[in-house]
Order: C-alpha cells, then structure tokens, then sequence
C-alpha cells in the first residue's frame, strides 16, 4: 500500500505541462489534478508512471456562460459543482449527478477534468457530459485542439486524448428553454461506484435523450421518445457480471435507472 | 523534495519523497498519529484532514500536492486540553466504541454542520457517507451530529 517511487513535476502553466508530457519520451508521464482516483491506484499498485505532471495548481477551474455553451473549467471541484448556485441553474444535471461522485472527502478534492480525462465507466460526470453534447478542449504541442463528446470516450479507461495533450475544459451544451433534467443511480452503498446510472433530458418539443453509465465500457447515449427509452437501453446494451452483481441484474438495473431519469426529467420539464 | 507546511499551528520543513502519501507525512513525520491509516484507498473516512480549510482522505493527497497548505488534524480541536463540544457530545452519547473513525467523523460532521447540510437525520446519514464505522451501527453517531447542531447552530 505505499506506490512505487516516481518523478514530480509541478509546471506553471499549460504549455509548461505540454512540453514536460511531450518531454517523457517513452516514459509513462500521467498528469495528476484532484488524484482521488490517482492516488488510491498508486497505493494499490494499479498505476505506476515514471513521472506525475501535476496541474492542481494551474487555476483551470471556474464556470462560465459562452454562446450557448457552458464551459467548465477541468479543476473545476465536484463539490462545487455538487453546492455552487450557478451550477444548479446553469447544469443541474451536473449538479444533481456530483452528490454522487465519492464521498464529500472525494469531492472536496477530485476534479471534473479529472473525471473525464480518467473516464471510469461507472463514473457520473462523463455521463452527464455526454448527455449535455459538446466539446472536450484540449491543449498539445501543436496548440488547441477540440473534441466532440461523442468522439471523446473510446473505452474503458481510455479516452481520445493523446498522451502529451492536458483537457483544460469541457464546453456543455446549454439545455434548451422549457427542458427538464433527471439522474439516477444505484450503488451498493450510498456515495458508492454505480452499478449503474442514468442521465436524462426531455425536450419541449417531447424528444427525449438518456445517456447510462456503469453498463458498458463507456457512456452510452439513446435517443428518442421518452416511453420507448428504457427498453431501448435494456435491448442495446450488453453488460458484464463483476464481483457483485449479475450481467442480467445489472441490465434490468440500468433499465430502472433511465426510467426513472426520465421521470424525474418529465416532472423537472413540466415545472 | 523540501515539503513546507502548517499542521495545527506548527510549522514544518521536511525532506519529503514525491510518491509518499500526506497520511504517511502527517503520521511519520508530523506526529499527527490521530490521523487514522484505514483503508488506503479514500473509502473510510478514517484519515480525514482539513487541508485549507475543507475536509480531504489524506491517504488520497500526495504530500508534495500539500505544500504551503495549512493541515488541521483532529487534535487541533478543542480548547485548553477540552473536548471540541461535537466531541463531548459523541462521547455523551455512547458514539465512540474503538474510536478510529472518531477523527473522521468529527470532521466530516463539523464540515457538514458548517455547510447546513446536517438539517435532518437522513441528510446527517448521508453526510457520513465515506465515514466507516463498524462499531457503532452510527445511530448514536447521528444522535450526537444532531445534538451538536441544535446546541452549536451552522454558524460554529
């Protein structure tokens, strides 16, 4: 339970981190911001780079309104964005989906970029990233680069970022005058990982999109009638058994939970 | 690397290596032993630290991530050798059995207390969530997060 010794590099800004992950060569550089995952991996022996870049400091968190987007800065805390009053007007389903992200000790430190960048399956705030659409913007050698959400997720643990690019932001799309929003989860322990979650967002105009976590090996989005989408997900996906449930429960689960996201995004809609 | 850092008021100058855990810091080098190591992995609350002022797993933080930071450790509460009253009230009402989630919870139920988000028994509960208590069953925990908060008010 004590990591395996590393470098520790604390650049002062963006393109300083740029050059020291572009400077790793073929070593295993892993930039580090909250660590609440991070380090937990490093005592059990599950990660063990060369060098840790660490981007904690470089003030890249706040949250802002830009044309018809929200940008959220990646050392955004979860627990602003679980108490912050802008965010429950601005993102509610962030906000309603960070209660759920670890415990509060997890949320006091562990970052929204973070969360992305590391892109656990199980996790919350991809989901709701990906129910929201957008852009993932991302800084390398070459400068500024742009990823769609639905091009950022590849699989499990593993994301469209390269290896020396550091995710300064996540550009949300803004939800749509009159729409409402719903998550829901089920853990085996209250602030536990998912064994599965559902984000939802109703349209005015009746459309529906649900996005699940913890049932694949990334998040996965459906779009349609809000009636038709929980069986849609139960259909589609194809979940493994773990340790704790079976592939079968954890399907029936994540058709519980996208029904009930959707409710409760009906009623956030109809209020 | 040099570590620099307050831990309760005293200040500290310290050969630190990267891959060494703020829990390891606080109990090897800063005689903070009332931080608890539990699970190692930010999952029991036993560890719990005020870094800058919020509630942190220090088994989760690098040291080296804690520098220039002011750490309270639990016996940082309390005044001229009393208990912090949320302490008196834990041990009043039988809520302390072996004691090692003690640190964590007292606080995580101050910070909790502090941000009114202990208005109610669930909302406590849920609060604790993260803070392992195998002893308790965390009724009597909850009776005193509650007593505390009729007693003290969010404002202390």
């Amino acid at each position: 339970m004590i990591p395996r010794p590393f470098e520790y590099e604390r650049p002062g800004s963006v393109e300083e981190a740029v050059s020291v992950l572009a400077a790793a060569g073929g070593r295993d550089a892993k930039l580090i911001a909250g660590g609440q995952s991070l380090v937990p991996m490093l005592s059990l022996g599950l990660a063990r780079p060369d060098v840790l870049v660490d981007v904690s400091r470089l003030e890249l968190d706040g949250i802002e309104a830009v044309e018809g987007r929200v940008r959220v800065g990646a050392t955004t805390r979860h627990r602003t964005l679980e108490l912050d009053p802008d965010v429950r007007s601005l993102l509610p389903l962030a906000a309603e989906a960070a209660r759920h992200v670890g415990n509060p000790r997890v949320r006091n430190r562990g970052t929204f970029g973070g969360s992305l960048a590391h892109a656990d399956p199980a996790a919350e705030l991809p989901v709701v990233a990906v129910a929201h659409g957008g852009e993932i913007v991302a800084h390398g050698p070459g400068g500024a680069r742009r990823i769609p959400l639905g091009e950022f997720f590849l699989g499990y643990l593993e994301t469209a970022l390269a290896p020396d690019e550091v995710l300064v932001a996540a550009e949300l799309e803004l939800l749509s005058e009159g729409s409402g929003v719903g998550f829901h989860e089920e853990a085996q322990r209250a602030d536990d990982f998912a064994l599965a979650c559902a984000a939802a967002i109703v349209e005015p105009d009746g459309q529906a999109r649900v996005v699940v976590g913890g049932v694949g090996d990334r998040p996965l989005r459906f779009d349609g009638v809000p009636g038709e989408l929980a069986a849609a997900v139960e259909s589609a996906i194809e979940p493994e058994e773990d340790a704790f449930v079976s592939a079968a429960f954890r399907r029936r689960l994540a058709g519980v939970c996208a029904r009930r996201a959707l409710a409760h995004a009906r009623e956030d809609a109809a209020a | 690397m040099t570590l620099e850092l307050v831990v309760n008021g005293r200040r500290f100058r310290e050969p630190v290596e990267p891959h060494v855990t703020l829990l390891r810091f606080l109990r090897d080098q800063a005689d903070a032993t009332d931080v608890k190591y539990g699970c190692g992995e930010g999952v029991c609350g036993a560890c719990t630290v005020l870094l800058d002022g919020v509630t942190v797993n220090a088994c989760s933080v690098l040291a080296v991530q804690a520098e220039g930071a002011r750490v309270e450790t639990v016996a940082g509460l309390g005044e001229n050798g009393w208990l912090h009253p949320l302490q008196q009230e834990l041990v009043e009402r039988g809520a302390v059995q072996c004691g090692f989630c003690t640190p964590g919870v007292v606080l995580g139920s101050l910070e909790a207390v502090r941000l009114g988000l202990a208005g109610d028994r669930p909302t406590i509960r849920r609060s604790l969530a993260g803070n392992l208590c195998r002893c308790t069953g965390y009724r009597k925990i909850v009776d005193a997060v509650e007593a505390y908060r009729d007693r003290e008010g969010p404002a202390s």
